[in-house]
């Protein structure tokens, strides 16, 4: 180590030059880093739950609902205000990006209709009309409602004192804030005086959750100083108020700098880890920086030595004293970090990895940076230990030491500790899951009183949702299902928290009742299949196709019950699916499929996601501290013995959620890994000098006391900035998230350093141990360090965490990208274009391609053979990696060859849905690629992987926001492809089948439909020969070959 | 017979040789469209104000492969009107030719359109084929007629150098306004080939071609008839020499286009105004591809026309306004000239319905020329199109001489 800090100062100013340098290279590569908030991120994505909430939401758009309350000031909803403000929000969200139109439930909605009996049949109305002018008006659209009970508590509330909007958003992956703004816009133009307007629901949850979240720019800098004052206060230098914090700041700027590299997206949840990083960075700093004031006013006093030549020896004698223990120090509490990784929430893998990266980033820029550094600047005023006046840093290592260094005492204190480890016992005890968001905010926020209102009045804002789905066309017409159906239905409404219970059985019943002259006793199901299709039928004649499209498919294969909740929490929702899954497995046909999914039901797989990996986190940093400990300090008791503080910082922490009633949720849960990471420093240190210490043959008494009042007051210097930098979190009012998280590190900090300087020192004292007295040489720093390193890194490389998926994933596409690249081909197609509800078009073609000699960009010829009116037209496409294609068309009315510019890849192809980047190919290298999972397809197992683009730049040219592939593992062809436009709308999907094996080693599938999702119109094209390898010549990718 | 002719029914008799010989080859194919148009028009394209007018039209394109012994192509269009709007309007063989390709010499024998130029709308290069303005179709490039002769392309690696001969000249046919009571013969073109050297470039991004050409103008000049008894004006096709040059660039999402031609003229001297002048014409700007199938175009049209000299120094009144006439349509009615050429097109629905607005504004004097069409393919056999034309300036301006050719339009088409 002398001879490692002697290299570092004889070269300091290259040292400070090369970090300088990596540390812009480092802040390059953060400015690229983005905040990414998507949902996906944030649930476990192979949970029943999530799995059944992607097949409901795929198929009937169901997945984020969100609650719009009207109450006017006095009077019920039959009014001209209220039923125009209804009226206008529901056309404003019909025109908004982003809403599920067809699930859409209010008064104006264009689904809602009235069922009445009408002589020997029934008829359906609308609800609405228009706004009702006239008091007639306003009693039949109320008769109407007290007829159709399926609106009472959904469209509008039971005493008809308030009206409603639900409204389904669809998933974007940059945000929820960005989901509800134009949902609020139309909110907001719609508001007239006299009406109160609430907001429910998940996605206004969590869209204020980003909106506080960004407080942390605020928070950030006010953390910084008071970090940095609490330093001065401690030293009373400069250099004590600045080392530190530069330390810090290039830590966590080189944290950034390596997600970026890694192009590791960060998320609401990790907003905070740079204070984390900020803290435990200076807290090393702290150590060394205590310890060089030690060794400068040792030399200075001793007196043979200039302040200058003092200073630098003091620099050496300080990183040679603490730089190993630093590196064990900073190994463990990397190691714990890195440890996060195998949770499968990707939210608290990017933390570990983020926070595990910052740690390893202070200790390598302690050990060489700040030394030299520091040895060029002018060193400390040294106080004679005469006139220095007792502070309060000086007290407390003393009152510590008299609690454990006489016996009697240390044994009071060891029961103190006992009774605290026993108290915190019982508050773990009541710790309780629960991920409901509502838990973020304090009660007194308007967004809660609002949901409460909401909550109050009508059925519920949380969604919980049952697909019923059989294994043929009308398997649900059966009576005997739609029977299980309403038993479920009534069962669930029976149960606490259920406000309402809505499917296509209460539509069904009521269509009976109508057909029975409104007798309130026909109020029950069909009684056959028959029946079924008749009312349907006569549904039918005056009602809308697409009146049912909220509740069931069109081939009666899948239905949809919805469930709204008052509270959305797990403690509620879990006893209510394991009531409804006992009934379900009971009630239905083995034939029949029931599957609960929606925001509810994803909560609770949150959860279940939560607990396992708390627990195996919680192990999993026990282990490697205790092992890292054992092997550095080459004892097990040394592993226990720093072990021992951190269990107390857990206990402390879990003890206090529970005995306070604080969920257990995703941001909470991050703190015992913080905890751990933290504390796990003060015994090491403690430890290590004790050891030093009794090398001087200090008897063991004097051994702790010197300790103490060394390490133990650095400590204690740590845990006061760290806590006093987390302490600033509590500035965030109404956001509990930051309160929870200032409270719980601040109780971790005091607990953990409390528990070191006391236990530490008792068990050094009663067991004497031979790793600190038995002289053994040193502990073994560099077994921590490269535990770390080597650990970390094989995380990196094993575990499905992100930036592993993320290499593969990029290996997948392009191998993928290069798997239907012939070499030549000649090919017949026909593309079949079909609108929505229109008649298909089909275009027919003969085509060449050619690889261009060394590159993989394709030459193409396409010719039209039909349809008459494009019949002879044909394009000449030459790909050019890195610049503009070429593009010609030929039009042979015009007999003229034209060129055209073909850099919009975003443009359809030659009128399909296809784009010409579909056509050509996306450039894996312009995507970052992430394997989200795997999934058997169609029969094949295939990775699924989710491609965003690299740069804006990337977005804008394609028109693409994102995509999910589906790659066949056995030939690396994309068998699926969804694609998201720029604004995250659901855009396209590619399905391609029939794929056999062309050429050498290559692939073609046969028939490719791509859909658009936003309009309905599909594009199947299939080709009728495909030949490859047939040696098409070059020459006929010239202009003068698009004549014919 | 003359010596043009005789090379004329050489050529026709070689390829009536080779279809011959064609048609006892073994691979044959017939790949041919139909397409049979209704059309109503508010009025001709011949500046009169005879009203509207119906027409019903059938066109025709076959191709016949025979192998590696070569293709036969043949286009035509034969057509009936409510009235009378021209000769030649009841039918014409616009194509009938026999491409063989011989080693690295590819030849096309018999009645071809040559098309030439990269710029949009207007293009100087575009010197061969002729076309019939008055003719009443909604796309330009229908108007223009193909010329019997041969062509030889030979590859050259880098491209492509065409060789191109045709016997006979070739007139386009252009509205005309007479003076009331003025009539205008039209001579017939003189018996002089037309030859021209072309080499098409390309590489990455671009492409391109220089070309020459000695003949005769397409473009007939208007001038007092010297010829004694017969009508006081005449059309007449006068000698032409040419070096052009075209060139397309792609470039970030754009393409560039250019086009110059160095257009000289039998003209003798200065006062000689019997025949154009002259000129150096250059066009060029680039072409947009916007987001949702939007594409914007734009390019400037300049032009030096050398010795100019205004009709009005002419004292002779009869003299002046024949000299302006010519002007007018020989696109000479100023030393220099600059103007605009624009288009904006827009497709939706798949390509099934596309607009286009396009339009030239002139200078000297300015005038314009505004259109708009609108195609609706409503199935796959049936189509829909709709447009019009506007022209605005003086009667002596080179878009204004046609300002009773506005004309709005409807088209049904059905493709087999």
């Amino acid at each position: 180590m002398n001879a490692y800090i002697a290299w570092v100062l004889k070269h300091r100013l290259a040292v400070i030059a090369v970090t300088l340098l990596v540390t812009a290279v480092m802040a390059f590569f953060s400015a690229g880093l983005k905040i990414v908030i998507d949902p996906v991120t944030m649930a476990p994505q192979q949970h029943p739950y999530v799995q059944a909430t992607k097949r409901i939401d795929a198929a009937f758009g169901s997945k984020y609902l969100m609650v719009i309350a009207i109450t006017p000031a006095q009077g019920d909803v039959f009014q001209a205000p209220v039923l125009g403000a209804v009226e206008r929000i529901t056309r404003g969200l019909e025109a908004t990006p982003g809403v599920v139109r067809a699930t859409m439930v209010s008064l104006a909605a264009r689904p809602a209709k009235g069922i009445r009996g009408a002589g020997d049949a029934f008829e359906a109305r609308p609800l609405m009309d228009g706004v009702p002018q006239s008091p007639a008006a306003m009693a039949a659209l109320k008769a109407a409602l007290q007829s159709n009970p399926i609106y009472l508590g959904s469209a509008v509330s039971a005493d008809f004192r308030t009206a409603a909007v639900l409204v389904e958003l669809k998933e974007r992956s940059d945000g929820f804030r960005a989901m509800v703004a134009p949902v609020q816009a139309v909110v907001d133009a719609s508001a007239v005086p006299g009406l109160r307007i609430a907001l429910g629901g998940s996605p206004v949850y969590m869209a204020t959750t980003e909106e506080f979240a960004d407080r942390i720019l605020w928070l950030f800098p006010i953390a910084l100083l008071v970090i940095g004052l609490l330093h001065f206060e401690a030293f009373r230098t400069v250099q004590g108020f600045v080392l530190p914090l530069v330390t810090a700041l290039m830590a966590v700027l080189w944290g950034l700098g390596v997600m970026g590299m890694l192009k590791q997206p960060l998320d609401i949840f990790n907003s905070p880890t740079p204070i984390l990083i900020l803290a435990v960075a200076a807290g090393h700093a702290v150590q060394l920086l205590k310890r060089y004031h030690e060794a400068y006013a040792e030399l200075r006093q001793a007196g043979a030595l200039t302040p200058a030549e003092a200073n630098v020896l003091a620099v050496q004698r300080s990183v040679a004293a603490v730089g190993p223990v630093m590196m064990i120090a900073g190994g463990v509490a990397a190691l714990g970090f890195f440890s996060l990784m195998v949770f499968e929430i990707e939210t608290i893998r990017t933390f570990g990895l983020f926070t595990g990266l910052g740690i390893l980033s202070a200790v390598v820029l302690e050990m060489s940076f700040i030394p030299a550094v520091r040895s060029l600047l002018k060193p400390p005023a040294v106080v004679p230990a005469a006139a220095r006046r007792e502070r309060i840093w000086d007290r407390l290592p003393r009152l510590v030491a008299e609690a454990v260094v006489p016996p009697a005492r240390r044994a009071r204190t060891g029961l103190a500790l006992l009774a605290f480890a026993l108290l915190c016992g019982v508050g773990i005890t009541q710790v309780r899951v629960n991920s409901d968001a509502k838990t973020f905010f304090g009660r007194d926020l308007p967004l809660q009183r609002d949901d409460a209102a909401i909550n109050r009045a009508l059925g519920g804002s949380n969604a919980l949702y049952v697909m019923v789905e059989g294994r043929e066309a009308d398997a649900l017409k059966a009576p005997e299902v739609l029977r299980a159906v309403e038993g479920l239905q009534a069962l669930a409404l029976t149960q606490a928290h259920v406000g309402k219970a809505v499917s296509i059985v209460d539509i069904l019943k009521r269509m009976n009742q109508g057909m029975h002259g409104d007798d309130p006793a026909a109020h029950v199901l069909p009684a056959s299949r028959e029946l079924v299709s008749q009312y349907l039928l006569l549904y039918s004649m005056s009602g809308d196709p697409g009146d049912f499209d909220a509740w069931i498919d069109p081939d009666f294969r899948r239905l949809k019950v919805t469930l709204l909740l008052k509270e959305g929490g797990s403690a509620h929702v879990r006893p209510l699916l394991e009531t409804l899954q006992a009934r379900a497995a009971a009630s239905f046909p083995p034939d029949v499929t029931v599957s609960f999914g929606g925001e509810a039901a994803q909560t609770i797989a949150l959860s279940d996601t939560l607990i396992k990996g708390k627990l195996l986190n919680i192990a999993q940093i026990a282990g490697a501290v205790f092992l890292v400990s054992a092997l550095a300090f080459r004892s097990l008791l040394a592993g226990a013995v720093v072990l021992a503080p951190l269990a107390y910082a857990v206990l402390a922490v879990f003890g206090v959620m529970g005995g306070a009633g604080i969920p257990l949720n995703v941001p909470n849960s991050l703190i015992s890994a913080m905890a751990v990471g933290i504390g796990a420093d003060y015994a090491i240190y403690l430890l290590y000098r004790m050891r030093e210490i009794a090398r001087t043959g200090a008897p063991a008494e004097a051994v702790v006391r010197q300790a103490l009042q060394s390490a133990g007051q650095a400590s204690l210097y740590v845990a006061t900035a760290v806590a006093g930098g987390y302490g600033v979190l509590a500035l965030s009012i109404g956001y509990n998230v930051h309160l929870w998280l200032s409270m719980f590190i601040v109780i971790a900090m005091i607990v953990s350093v409390t528990a070191a300087l006391l236990m530490v020192p008792a068990v050094v004292l009663v067991l004497k141990p031979a790793f600190v007295f038995g002289g053994r040489r040193t502990a073994q720093p560099a077994v921590a360090a490269a535990a770390a390193v080597l650990l970390g890194t094989a995380l990196l490389a094993s575990l499905p965490g992100p930036a592993r998926a993320e290499d593969s994933a990029l290996a997948i596409m392009q191998r993928s990208a290069l798997a239907t690249k012939v070499k030549d081909s000649v090919a017949e197609a026909t593309f079949t274009l079909t609108p929505k509800d229109g008649t298909p078009r089909v275009r027919r073609t003969e085509s060449q391609t050619r690889l261009r000699d060394g590159s993989h960009d394709n030459m193409r010829r396409v010719r039209f053979t039909a349809p008459a009116d494009i019949k002879g037209t044909a394009i000449l496409l030459l790909e050019r990696s890195g610049a503009d294609d070429d593009m010609w068309l030929y039009l042979p009315a015009l007999g003229k060859v034209r060129r055209l510019a073909a850099s919009n890849q975003k443009d359809a192809f030659v009128g399909t849905d296809f784009s010409y980047a579909d056509v050509i190919g996306y450039e894996p290298e312009q995507w970052t690629h992430r394997l989200t999972g795997e999934e058997v397809l169609n029969g094949q197992p295939s990775w699924i992987i989710e491609s965003l683009p690299a740069d804006d730049s990337v977005k804008q040219a394609t028109g693409v926001g994102r995509r999910v592939s589906w790659i066949v593992k056995a030939n690396a062809v994309a068998q699926r492809v969804d694609a998201w436009d720029t604004a995250m709308q659901p855009l396209r999907r590619i399905t391609a089948s029939d794929i056999r094996p062309v050429g050498t080693q290559r692939w073609q599938a046969m028939r490719t439909e791509a859909e658009n999702l936003q309009t309905g119109h599909r594009t199947i094209i299939t080709f009728e020969r495909y030949e490859a390898d047939r040696g098409v010549p070059a020459s006929l990718f010239t202009t003068k070959e698009l004549e014919p | 017979m003359n010596h043009p002719r005789l090379l004329a029914l050489l050529l026709w008799l070689g390829a009536g040789v080779l279809l011959l010989v064609a048609a006892t080859a073994d691979a044959q194919t017939l790949d041919r469209t139909l397409s049979l148009r209704a059309d109503a028009w508010s009025g001709s394209r011949n500046l009169d104000d005879r009203g509207a007018l119906a027409r019903a039209s059938a066109w025709g394109r076959a191709t016949l492969k025979f192998g590696d012994a070569g293709r036969l192509l043949a286009d035509g269009w034969v057509a009936a009107e409510t009235r009378d709007t021209g000769a030649g309007h009841a039918g014409r063989v616009r194509e009938l030719n026999w491409r063989l390709d011989t080693g690295p010499v590819s030849w096309t024998l018999g009645r071809q359109r040559v098309v030439w130029g990269r710029a949009d709308g207007l293009n100087p290069t575009d010197q061969v084929s002729p076309r019939d303005f008055t003719l009443p179709v909604p796309e330009d490039d229908e108007q223009r007629r193909g010329r019997d002769g041969v062509q030889a392309a030979l590859d050259v690696g880098a491209g492509t150098l065409s060789v191109l001969w045709f016997p006979r000249a070739a007139s386009h046919t252009v509205p005309l306004n007479p003076p009331r009571g003025v009539d205008i013969a039209v001579d017939a073109p003189p018996h002089r080939a037309t030859t021209a050297l072309r080499l098409d470039l390309a590489g990455d991004g671009w492409d391109g071609a220089i070309t020459l050409l000695d003949g005769i103008d397409p473009l007939p000049d208007l001038l007092l008839n010297d010829r004694p008894g017969g009508a006081p004006l005449v059309l007449r096709n006068q000698g032409l020499r040419m070096l052009g040059a075209d060139l397309s660039l792609a470039r970030d999402g754009m393409v560039l286009r250019a086009e110059a031609a160095w257009l000289d003229s039998d003209a003798r001297g200065p006062d000689d105004r019997r025949r154009k002048r002259p000129r150096l014409w250059l066009v060029a700007g680039a072409e947009w591809q916007l987001p949702a199938s939007t594409t914007v175009g734009l390019q400037a049209t300049l032009q030096h026309v050398r010795h100019w000299r205004s009709p009005d120094d002419v004292a002779d009144p009869l003299q002046r306004e024949v000299a302006w006439r010519q002007a007018a349509l020989a696109n000479q009615t100023a030393a220099n000239q600059a103007g605009l050429v624009w288009r904006l097109a827009r497709r939706w629905h798949h390509d099934t319905l596309a607009a286009e607005a396009s339009g030239v504004v002139t200078g000297g004097p300015r005038s314009s020329l505004w259109r708009a069409r609108l195609s609706w393919a409503i199935d796959d056999h049936w189509q829909l199109l709709a447009g019009g034309d506007l022209y605005t300036g003086p009667r002596h301006s080179v878009w204004g001489q046609f300002r009773d050719n506005r004309v709005a339009y409807v088209q049904l088409r059905r493709g087999l």
